[in-house]
């Protein structure tokens, strides 16, 4: 027996010794700064080779031109090695990745997000890159504001975009309203827009406006809609504690535009449960007229299979109390397990890419270069982003000139202007950044009382933003607790 | 009709008795019973049906608001090669497969020796372990969510993180109380005798497991096996917490993130094939293994 | 040979030994023990040890899944105050319901059917167990495109059949729930039809041919001598479906999201909103609110404990 003893407790050392072999593999496939032989591994978000095998062998060429660039560039280090490395932000899941130390060293995370994962600890302090970089010159205040916390910056603006509307040219055009040079009808007012969702629909059979509403996408939506009727949704008192105060009769006419639009207007389609990617794939199918967008959104709604010469934007209409709109973007957020050099890198690897604050002939050629990549991927330029720098600053400048001239006068612009023109024009239209507190919850009660209103003929607005008022207080309580 | 009747006596055996047959009420009875019988059968068949032809369809057959048709205008076997290249399910199969065969082992390895040991061994003190087995068996496993993902993420090993590989279900489907009792029940019944044999030739505990006992229970073994392939197979709520790194989903969690995917490409029709391409597996495995799979469910017996 | 000499060798030690506590239990116990240490990790790192650091943790704030001081009952208070709270709980409900009314009694007529059906039984059963075989995350995502609210979904095409306009389906509030709980009783079903046409093959027919010979027609019989030998597997296979529904998340994750208007949000939808959503910002309520859940049902795991000791005595 006692042979037995030594035979099991040898099977089980055995078994033992192949997990944590096993497990010792599963060790070094965790992220680490440098190569074997020392030189510094960046590893950069790229699109996934069986989505698009060519946009990722382009990424691969320009790595390894870059790796060029840096050995001869930077002849101190031992080098770069950019590493691809697919990732998609997406909150769900986000924490998990993080934890699983599987983000690459930098990513986008848009604004909304971005608070949170300051909060959390996931983002790395990158002060000091962002002003030898020059990236704090000429950049607007509230971003500057946005950015820091406690002095210290952590993220980089990388793009900016303000919500307007996105409107299929075609369907438009069928409803008898595109004007003969191409230009979309800009409806003033949010009345006039239902309006004219509802005459589309009449004329066309096509459903003439769709929102997302699900994910909390709703209520990101109904945000500035709520903005426009008046609606202030929370304060802070002297104490620091928040109060929700949107439980007014403005935010339920905000909430019974939307209602209209699917009873009163007959303009929404069957399905009311959409995300944010349901809504992109419907818009870009043709299925829609208008739905909310962003000028930078056109990208994704050209993927989804919308042509770039039927995809036209139009801005936010007014509502009866502000013509305001919401600003969002997307950050870069640096991996906090980044090293120093990993972030010298980036940083090298920004400027060198053209999305740096540097402007000369080099990078203009680069930025040129960049935006015929675009033309060659199909994607549509004329649409203008929105920026974090202000329109004097000439890098934006050179932008600015590169997205809406024509190729004749040295721009790269592939569609009629006039499609995107009303949304390029910002100038009479106010900025609001989202909500400070608690923004993803209180999109969640917001997506809610959409989701009732839209599936419920006979539903209560008033009620129901008594009720997501009261849901969100309550989030608000836990804050002011601490 | 004859055979019919004869057919009867042999066989019947619910509350119908041969004698009833006679009666021209119980004859309208059994076929009143067959009526709900073939309804169910609708009930069952027609979304597998649905589903089986929607994939043909184009998208906007598929949302359309009028002109219906339960059938696809047009019926193209090309479509199934142009749904196949397009959602890449060659590495989410491998994967799967991947997966649902550790924990297979895991499952057989694990369980199959614990109810081993609780049937045939039973050391002092076993029955605080069989006690603890049936409670963790059915008690809930509510709340147990948050504290396992940080099992999973700092790990068991410590600084080893088990987030990003299939250790997490793996090592889960070693702790399946179910299939304790199963595998304990079942080598309860192996005959003593042999046992007995095998130890009067000095064979040790292991041996007498690996050369008795798994090949006199191979049609429980095979039970556990296909169960618990087949559940893993379309597992979802762990793998899709656990696994970020799109190369290593499977295609439980594929199946649901392509439904929330912006491309063009990825229409609803393609999601259908999606959901078609992922059933594929246990369609098959219930084709080939049908006797094993209803047989095993009656092993399971009461204890559900 | 030698080798045997020695196994030999030890089986006489061992016999000689039997006397001796201490060698036996080396020899035996200890021998055994080592064999189920696998298992033992197994349900100490994935089973027991999660479900007390669940209770310890649910007093502490947690940041990024670390847990951090002690707060005492407040993320109770919280969960509890919260207005979600009592809407999840009367939807808990409602699923309990539906999936009482629906899900129960359906597996038992199937078994009573397909218990007196002699022809195709083999076929029989092979598709009453068939949608079993398909993963509930399938299935739920089936189920989303039968309820498409568009005239080209199959339920409202079904209804089109009859002249019928489309209906919202899922998008109705009032029986989101309703429709969550058809799709997982095609889903489920006929399984549990399987087990409960297993245990009548069991029912001794004497018993029915007595009851004939008193003149007992089908009802009667069934009444007399099918419920009685079932009605513990009833109760067994209730209690374990009111726990399994108290637990629903995936379908309502697949199918709705929890929407319209959190309508068909569960208490396991809104336990995995508080883990993982908002980067696990929420974990520490989704501690407490796991921890409640465990033991409200563990009262009823504590019933079907109960009712399967009767049970076992009464019939086996």
């Amino acid at each position: 027996m006692k042979r037995n003893l030594t035979k099991l407790v040898s099977y089980l050392l055995s078994g033992v010794a192949v997990v944590s072999v096993i497990a010792g593999c599963s060790d070094s496939n965790k992220n680490s700064a440098t190569t074997e032989d020392g030189r510094v591994i960046l590893k950069v978000t790229t699109i996934q080779k069986d989505i698009n095998e060519e946009g990722y062998n382009h990424a691969m060429k320009r790595y390894a031109e870059f790796e060029e660039f840096y050995k001869t560039e930077y002849p101190d280090t031992k080098g770069v090695l950019v590493e691809p490395h697919y990732y998609n932000f997406n909150v769900q899941d986000y924490a998990a990745v993080a934890a699983g130390d599987q983000l690459p060293t930098f990513y986008t995370v848009p604004m909304t997000e971005a608070k949170g994962i300051m909060d959390a600890g996931y983002a790395k302090d990158i002060t000091k890159w962002m002003e030898e970089y020059g990236y704090m010159q000429g950049m607007d205040e509230k971003i500057k504001k946005n950015i820091t916390r406690n002095g210290k910056i952590y993220l980089l603006p990388h793009d900016v975009y303000s919500v307007g509307l996105a409107v299929n040219m075609d369907i438009l055009r069928q409803a008898g309203y595109v004007e003969e040079d191409g230009t979309p009808h800009q409806p003033a007012t949010f009345e006039e827009l239902s309006k004219m969702a509802g005459e589309i629909t009449n004329k066309t059979g096509k459903p003439g406006f769709i929102l997302p509403t699900t994910g909390n996408a709703g209520g990101w939506r109904f945000t500035p809609v709520a903005w426009a009727y008046g609606v202030t949704f929370m304060e802070q008192d002297k104490d620091g504690n928040w109060h929700a105060t949107f439980n007014t009769p403005e935010c339920v006419k905000a909430l019974q535009w939307i209602k209209d639009l699917k009873w009163k207007y007959n303009t929404i389609p069957e399905n009311v449960l959409l995300d944010n990617a349901k809504q992109r794939n419907m818009f870009g199918a043709g299925e829609a007229a208008m739905t909310f967008a962003e000028g930078n959104g056109a990208s994704e709604f050209i993927q989804a299979g919308i042509s770039k010469d039927n995809l036209g934007f139009i801005k936010m209409p007014a509502g009866p109390a502000r013509h305001v709109t919401l600003i969002g973007g997307v950050y870069y957020v640096f991996n906090s397990n980044a090293t120093d050099e990993q972030i010298d890198a980036a940083f090298r690897y920004f400027d060198w890419g053209g999305s740096g604050r540097v402007i000369d002939d080099a990078i203009k050629a680069k930025m040129a270069e960049n935006m015929q990549l675009k033309v060659d991927r199909g994607e549509q330029i004329g649409v203008l982003k929105s920026s974090p720098y202000t329109d004097d600053d000439p890098k934006r400048a050179y932008e600015i000139m590169l997205n809406t001239k024509s190729p004749e006068e040295g721009g790269f612009r592939n569609i009629n202007i006039n499609q995107v023109k009303l949304y390029n024009d910002q100038s009479n239209i106010e900025w609001q950044q989202e909500e400070p507190v608690e923004a993803q919850a209180l999109y969640a009660v917001l997506d809610a009382a959409i989701q009732a209103v839209l599936t419920d003929e006979n539903a209560d607005c008033a009620k129901l933003i008594e009720d997501a008022y009261k849901n969100f207080q309550a989030t608000l309580d836990t804050v002011n607790n601490g | 009709m004859k055979k019919r009747i004869g057919k009867f006596q042999n066989m019947d055996s619910g509350a119908l008795c041969t004698s009833d047959m006679k009666q021209l009420k119980y004859k309208l009875f059994y076929a009143f019973l067959w009526a709900i019988m073939l309804f169910w059968f609708t009930i069952v068949i027609l979304p597998c049906l649905w589903l089986a032809v929607s994939g043909f369809k184009t998208a906007a057959e598929i949302n359309a608001s009028q002109n219906v048709t339960f059938f696809p205008k047009k019926f193209d076997l090309k479509k199934l090669v142009h749904a196949w290249n397009t959602l890449h399910y060659q590495k989410f199969y491998v994967n799967t497969f991947f997966l649902a065969i550790g924990c297979v082992i895991s499952d057989l390895f694990v369980s199959g020796l614990a109810g081993y040991v609780l049937s045939r061994l039973r050391p002092k003190g076993y029955k605080v372990i069989l006690g603890m087995v049936f409670c963790l068996m059915i008690l809930p496993t509510t709340g147990t969510t948050v504290p396992l993902y940080i099992t999973f993420k700092n790990g068991i090993i410590p600084g080893v993180s088990m987030l990003n590989t299939y250790w997490p279900m793996w090592l889960m489907a070693g702790a399946s109380m179910f299939n304790i009792i199963l595998f304990k029940t079942n080598f309860d019944s192996v005959s003593n005798s042999l046992v007995e044999a095998a130890k009067l030739d000095g064979a040790s505990n292991m041996q007498i497991f690996v050369k008795i006992m798994v090949p006199l229970s191979i049609p429980v073994i095979m039970t556990v096996s296909l169960f618990t392939f087949n559940g893993q197979f379309g597992n979802f709520f762990w793998p899709n917490l656990v696994i970020t790194d799109p190369e290593k989903y499977t295609l439980g969690v594929q199946v649901y993130k392509i439904q929330n995917t912006v491309n063009a490409n990825l229409t609803d029709d393609i999601k259908m094939m999606g959901i078609i391409f992922a059933v594929l597996p246990q369609l098959v495995i219930f084709a080939l293994f049908q006797k094993h799979i209803i047989g095993g469910m009656n092993l399971g017996g009461v204890k559900g | 040979m030698l080798k045997k000499d020695i196994t030999q060798d030890k089986a006489l030690n061992s016999k000689k030994a039997k006397g001796n506590a201490v060698t036996r239990f080396i020899s035996r116990d200890l021998s055994a023990w080592i064999l189920l240490i696998p298992m033992l990790i197994c349900v100490f790192y994935f089973t027991l040890r999660p479900q007390i650091l669940s209770v310890y943790w649910s007093f502490h704030k947690m940041v990024m899944y670390q847990p951090q001081e002690f707060v005492g009952f407040k993320n109770y208070i919280t969960v509890l105050s919260r207005p979600d709270f009592l809407q999840t709980v009367k939807n808990t409900l409602t699923y309990v319901i539906y999936s009482m009314l629906i899900g129960f009694p359906l597996p038992f007529i199937l078994a009573l059917v397909m218990n007196e059906l002699v022809h195709f039984r083999k076929l029989t059963r092979v598709l009453v167990y068939f949608p079993g075989i398909m993963p509930a995350m399938a299935v739920s995502l089936l189920w989303v495109f039968i309820y498409n609210p568009s005239a080209g979904g199959l339920m409202n095409m079904i209804l089109g059949k009859f002249g019928i306009e489309p209906y919202q389906w899922l998008q109705d509030s009032r029986f989101t729930i309703l429709w969550i709980i058809v799709s997982m009783t095609w889903n489920g079903c006929g399984g549990t039809a399987l087990y409960y046409f297993a245990a009548m093959q069991g029912i001794n027919r004497e018993l029915y041919e007595a009851a004939l010979i008193d003149g007992a027609g089908y009802w009667k019989r069934v009444k007399i001598v099918t419920l009685p030998y079932m009605y513990g597997m009833f109760i067994l296979f209730g209690v374990k479906q009111i726990i399994g529904v108290f637990n629903v998340m995936e379908q309502v994750l697949q199918m709705t999201g929890g929407g319209p208007n959190n309508a068909s949000v569960t208490l396991g939808l809104l336990n995995y909103r508080y883990a993982f959503e908002n980067g696990g910002k929420n974990a520490q309520y989704a501690l407490a609110l796991g921890v409640m859940t465990f033991i409200f049902l563990s009262v009823f795991a504590i019933l079907y404990f109960f009712l399967d000791k009767k049970i076992q005595e009464n019939q086996l």
